[in-house]
């Protein structure tokens, strides 16, 4: 197809209306995709936490231990539980979480809960799963500050851990069995069954029509093109202020630092959106707390449109309806 | 197992090739198996990642709008787990050198994957915003429209309007259609002058403008991404990768299939080979089992053995026939069987003839399991292997014990029977040459067979003798009842012995002792009889004459006795005479050897007396006398006063014998001093009587009927062998002091008692002799004993004698007389007992003490004390000891009268009666 003369009126006129005619077709071919939620082969953009994990009941057991264990640090003071609070949505609630000695981290961490989806971990997606992810507090000095071989040495030396460790790995106590404990016991960590996950399953009633109004929105803004997947988010990078430059305090360099290149700088993991309402404050240099701020934030820096009051509550309406269940892992083995 | 390979080595080393060979094949298959399946895999992991990469492609050329990226994060995942799989599987075969390229290649897709994902991560960042613009500049178009339209007349507005217009389809157009130059678009942007715009509009087509702008800018992104990912640097590596793997596996999985294939030849071609092997096997199995059969059940005992001699086996005969079990002979010597009784060079040259080469014949004498013997015939023989040598012997045996024994049997009886020829030759020979006529009839008499003798005793030609009638025995003078009671006596079977005067044939007589016998066959049939004679005319001549002197000199000896003691009684007759002669003359008193010479004639007369029991005259007066009284009494007198014990046993109802008693008493008297003299140093002397019914044709030769048997047995010195047929002779005495008529009166008087006296003597243990007299018919009991002469009277009578049998026999004497006794054993007894009875009615009417009581009081003493006390006691002494002064003067020592010893019943009762009186 070429582009005709613009000062040819009537071909003008007459690509006007065929240009406006199919406009309107594909306008409302792409609206009727977003407001479905499905995309256009089919697939629905946003899928709902399967009800019940798959992991292994003893690994999760032992590794629940190790988590709120504060013998994997240096000094006995950090486990992974003091950042990651189980009681509370997997995070601290703090900017930055302390780490031995009181140090203060560099990043917000983010929750543990149904961390397992992510395509890759840390806000940077240097690790490749949670078994490389949970090798990573562990070691850096401002958080739990100790090394591996003498995580290892003092599991060995505990009277409760080699024999729980034989049952399960015939190796016994490896830093492999170790950090294999713990990512079997967060794969346990799932929120199944939010009002948003029913509402997918077909349960109209599920959320208010305001809530409802939220997720159009967030359709229709544009918001599902990152924020996509199971956990809404946690399957792609993007940078951080798209449509306008986003000066960050903290001067993270988001994925450059791993890769290098200066297309990465800025570029960050897009966090997941589950459990958002619990897991403030938000983003990786955990700047806003609460989600109004959030939500403007996004809208300026990443999607660069103008929405209304109303809008915007409406979003984070729908926000809220993401809080799932607690992890039902952790109420068995209380009971336990 | 040795045996078993050695046997079929063939067959084994086949079936050992083919298990081999098939364990090899199926190794080899398995393998083969396994490397296909692997390669399979490989291929289909490869595939996986083609596939995958394939959807990564068409993601990243796919114009959708929004996405779940979770979908190409998961395709991605998987890629990377594909691919890691394949990693760590061809990291084990590193060393190959084709696995090395495969490991390069796996690296190169690993890299191109790894750039891949970061175009692939950008892509999904940049498409979002593209989408987020795209999508946005269409949702604010009629806004953007209706603001610019309602000044439609405006020219600016319009062209604004056209500018967008032509932005938007353009960027639609590269959206959907992919076509169209970005940087037309880009320019059509620029162009859109915003000047002109009221600053409403401005603003909202400024935003348009940089949504548009990040469109083009992104896009352009896009588009260096899409011509990056189409470069399909992956792809190609993918493809080096599959076409590499492919042919490594195919060329690995050519190479084992071929040594697949050649392996199952073999293995197909052994396999036939073993078929045929195990068919002929099977075909000797069962010639084998046949001959096994055969040899297992012969009747003859087989054994194979090694070149030591070691049993390796055995049949069943051999088992039945030694009774040791296969497995026990099994592995054992074959010496265990070894009898021992043949010599060990026997077995040594069976060994060197079956090491040789050559079978062995013969037998053995072998033993059982148990111990018991047998014999076998034995043929042992080198079992031959096809090149002449030979590893094993095999016997065959056969028990011929039963044979054996017959044999043996056999030749005994063959001994015996020769050793009876011998012995009937030496018997022919005997009856040939003996002076004995021997002649052997049939039952009729008809002379079988005689022997020379006979022709020579007879006078006829022995052998003309046959077939004639054996006439010897009628020659003789006898009459026809002589005759006949032999062959009565013959006709019972019995033995025939008698003296037939014969003549011979010339007329001469002689005296035939002949013996003839019966020969009685089993089924008690006479069938012959056998009759030697003897021609014993001389010996009864000269036995006859030996008599004559046997009777002259008995008559000698028995004149020269009588000579010899009536010399010496006369002589005392006519010493006393003289004497009395020459006392007269002197004018002495010549009564006492008037009474000597008197006293000696007496002696004359009892000898003569004697002497005339020898002479017919001198026969019994006989009457019926009670034999146990007679007996008894004899004895008891004979017996006193010696050393001698004397059981006497007679029987009870013995019978009474009619016999003169003075004569029996005789003989008793004889028989009993004669034992007590052959016991000088005492012992014990047995006398019998017992009635005895004697038969006919009893060794005693005497009538058959009732009989009383007296036996006198001691245990003396016996008589000698050589007297014993003298002892009965008149004057044989073997005493100094004997008259030697003791023993020959009894005889003599026996004899005239129609009994028998028989000896039986064994010098130093003792004589017995037994006397048979015949019986009365009537009971003795009646008899009566002559008391006539006994004075029977009655009193109390007390009896002193330390001596208890006289004291029992005195008692009983006194009992039989009347009276009534008691004893006393020594004078002080004896005083006390007749003090104490004085003055009882009781009291002792008479005393009778001994004279002397050895270590006590004697009578002498006695009666002094006696007399005290009683001065009318009436006492008599007794003694043995006639001589002595007491006795003689018996009234000046204060007796009342004297009985000496032994006692006789009529002095006795003679001399009390007298007393008490």
């Amino acid at each position: 197809m070429t582009i005709a003369n613009p000062l040819q009126t009537e071909r003008e006129m007459a690509m006007k209306n065929s240009i406006q005619s199919r406009l309107v077709i594909l306008h409302m071919m792409v609206i009727v995709c977003i407001t479905t939620g499905r995309h256009v082969a089919g697939q629905p953009l946003i899928t709902p936490i399967p009800r019940r994990a798959s992991f292994d009941r003893a690994k999760a057991h032992l590794g629940r231990k190790l988590f709120s264990d504060p013998l994997l640090s240096s000094d006995g003071t950090v486990s992974c539980e003091s950042c990651h609070l189980l009681d509370q949505g997997g995070v601290d609630h703090l900017k930055f979480s302390l780490g031995v000695e009181g140090q203060l981290g560099k990043v917000n961490s983010p929750t543990v809960f149904n961390s397992s989806y992510n395509f890759f971990q840390f806000w940077d997606g240097r690790a490749i799963d949670l078994k490389e992810q949970a090798r990573g507090p562990m070691t850096t000095h401002y958080e739990m500050n100790e090394t591996l071989p003498n995580i290892v040495k003092k599991v060995k030396n505990s009277a409760e851990y080699p024999p729980l460790f034989l049952s399960i790995y015939p190796e016994g106590i490896t830093e492999d069995s170790i950090v294999d404990a713990i990512a079997e016991f967060e794969k346990a960590l799932d929120t199944p069954n939010s009002q948003f996950d029913k509402y997918l399953r077909g349960d109209n009633n599920a959320l208010t029509e305001k809530e409802i109004s939220g997720y159009v929105l967030f359709n229709s803004l544009g918001c599902i093109a990152c924020h996509n997947g199971v956990l809404i988010g946690g399957n792609m990078y993007q940078k951080f202020g798209i449509m306008k430059e986003y000066r960050d305090p903290t001067n993270n360099p988001g994925r450059y630092r791993i890769t290098g290149r200066k297309e990465d700088r800025e570029v960050f993991k897009v966090p997941m959106l589950r459990n958002i309402e619990l897991t403030a404050p938000y983003f990786h240099n955990g700047r806003v707390s609460t989600l109004k701020e959030a939500v403007d934030t996004m809208v300026e820096y990443q999607l660069g449109v103008n929405i209304s009051k109303e809008e915007k509550s409406q979003l984070v309406a729908f926000l809220r309806t993401l809080t799932g269940e607690q992890p039902a892992f952790l109420t068995e083995d209380n009971q336990e | 197992m040795k045996s078993i390979i050695l046997r079929y080595p063939k067959t084994i080393i086949t079936l050992a090739l083919f298990l081999l060979f098939l364990i090899f094949t199926s190794f080899v298959f398995v393998k083969t198996n396994a490397n296909l399946r692997n390669q399979a895999e490989k291929v289909i992991h490869i595939q996986a990642l083609e596939m995958l990469n394939n959807e990564i492609l068409a993601f990243v050329s796919s114009r959708v709008t929004y996405v779940n990226y979770d979908d190409i994060v998961n395709k991605q995942a998987g890629f990377r787990k594909e691919l890691i799989r394949l990693r760590e599987d061809s990291e084990l075969r590193i060393t190959d050198p084709a696995a090395a390229q495969i490991d390069t290649l796996l690296k190169k897709v690993d890299k191109a994957f790894q750039a891949q994902s970061v175009l692939i991560e950008d892509f999904k960042s940049y498409k979002s915003i593209v989408n987020n613009s795209v999508h946005y500049i269409f949702s604010i178009q009629p806004r953007i429209r209706n603001s610019l339209c309602v000044l439609d007349q405006d020219r600016e507005n319009r062209e604004s309007m056209t500018l967008i217009f032509r932005v938007l389809s353009a960027i639609l157009v590269q959206n959907i259609e992919g076509i169209g130059d970005i940087n037309k678009i880009e320019a059509l942007i620029n162009e859109i002058l915003l000047d002109d715009l009221n600053p409403a509009n401005r603003k909202m087509v400024q935003l348009f403008k940089r949504h548009a702008r990040q469109i083009v800018s992104y896009q352009k992104k896009l588009d260096t991404i899409n011509t990056l990912v189409n470069n399909k640097e992956l792809t190609k590596s993918l493809n080096a990768l599959k076409t590499v793997m492919v042919e490594y596996y195919r060329k690995k999985g050519k190479r084992l299939k071929e040594i697949g294939v050649s392996l199952f030849v073999i293995t197909f071609v052994l396999f036939l080979v073993l078929i045929y092997f195990f068919i002929r096997a099977d075909r000797n199995r069962k010639k084998i089992f046949e001959l096994m059969n055969a040899v297992q059940n012969s009747d003859n005992s087989i054994v194979i053995t090694d070149l030591e001699g070691t049993i390796q086996y055995v049949n069943k005969a051999f088992e039945r026939n030694t009774q040791y079990a296969a497995n026990e002979a099994i592995g054992q010597n074959s010496r265990i069987l070894n009898a021992k009784s043949q010599p060990d060079e026997y077995y040594e040259n069976m060994w060197e003839t079956i090491l040789n080469g050559d079978t062995w014949y013969d037998t053995f004498h072998n033993k059982r399991k148990d111990g018991t013997y047998f014999y076998e015939k034995a043929s042992i023989s080198p079992v031959f292997l096809p090149d002449g040598s030979f590893r094993s012997f095999i016997a065959i045996k056969l028990d011929i014990t039963r044979e054996k024994e017959l044999q043996n049997k056999l030749e005994a009886a063959n001994q015996a029977l020769n050793e009876q020829i011998e012995e009937l030759k030496l018997l022919q020979s005997a009856i040939e040459h003996t002076t004995d006529s021997i002649v052997i009839t049939d039952k009729d008499g008809r002379i079988e067979y005689a022997n020379p003798a006979y022709g020579k005793m007879t006078g006829c030609d022995c052998s003309e003798a046959p077939g004639t009638l054996f006439k010897l025995l009628k020659r003789g003078p006898h009459n026809m009842n002589f005759y006949d009671e032999m062959w009565k006596w013959l006709a019972k079977g019995d033995r025939y012995c008698g003296v037939h005067s014969c003549e011979t044939a010339d007329g001469t007589m002689y005296y035939d002792e002949e013996t003839i016998i019966p020969i009685i066959d089993e089924n008690g049939e006479r069938t012959h009889f056998v009759a030697a004679g003897r021609n014993i005319t001389e010996r009864i001549k000269v036995e006859e004459e030996r008599l004559n002197a046997n009777k002259l000199e008995s008559l000698g000896i028995l004149a020269g006795g009588i000579a010899h003691d009536f010399n010496n009684i006369l002589t005392a007759v006519l010493g006393n005479i003289s004497i009395a002669k020459l006392a007269v003359s002197k004018g002495k008193q010549p009564l006492n050897y008037l009474e000597e010479a008197e006293n000696a004639c007496v002696r004359i007369k009892d000898l003569t007396l004697q002497l005339l029991t020898f002479s017919k005259g001198g026969s019994p007066v006989r009457k019926s006398v009670s034999m146990s009284k007679l007996v008894s009494e004899s004895a008891r007198f004979m017996l006193h006063g010696s050393s001698v014990d004397c059981h006497l046993d007679l029987q009870d109802n013995l019978w009474g014998a009619i016999v003169d008693e003075g004569q029996i008493n005789q003989v008793m008297n004889n028989l009993v001093i004669n034992a007590v003299q052959a016991m000088p140093d005492g012992g014990t002397l047995k006398i019998k009587a017992e009635n005895r019914i004697m038969n006919e044709n009893n060794p005693q030769n005497l009538k058959a009927g009732r009989y009383v048997k007296l036996s006198v047995e001691d245990q003396g010195v016996g008589i000698q062998p050589e007297n014993l047929s003298k002892v009965f002779d008149p004057y044989f005495t073997t005493k100094q002091n004997g008259t030697g008529l003791g023993l020959a009166s009894a005889y003599s008087i026996i004899t005239k008692h129609q009994g028998c006296i028989l000896l039986n003597s064994s010098p130093g243990k003792g004589t017995c002799f037994a006397i048979y007299l015949p019986a009365s018919m009537e009971s003795a009991a009646g008899t009566k004993e002559n008391t006539a002469e006994e004075h029977h009277g009655t009193g109390n009578v007390l009896i002193m004698d330390d001596d208890p049998n006289i004291r029992n026999i005195l008692g009983e004497m006194l009992e039989m007389l009347g009276y009534t006794v008691a004893f006393a054993s020594d004078g002080q007894r004896a005083i006390d007992m007749y003090r104490d009875a004085m003055n009882l009615p009781s009291k002792f009417d008479v005393i009778i003490m001994d004279l002397t009581i050895p270590g006590g009081m004697g009578g002498q003493e006695a009666i002094t004390t006696l007399r005290k006390i009683d001065p009318h006691i009436r006492a008599i002494v007794s003694s043995g000891y006639s001589n002595d002064d007491v006795m003689a003067n018996y009234q000046d020592y204060g007796f009342t009268g004297v009985v000496a010893k032994p006692y006789d019943l009529r002095v006795l009762s003679k001399t009390l009666r007298e007393i008490l009186r």
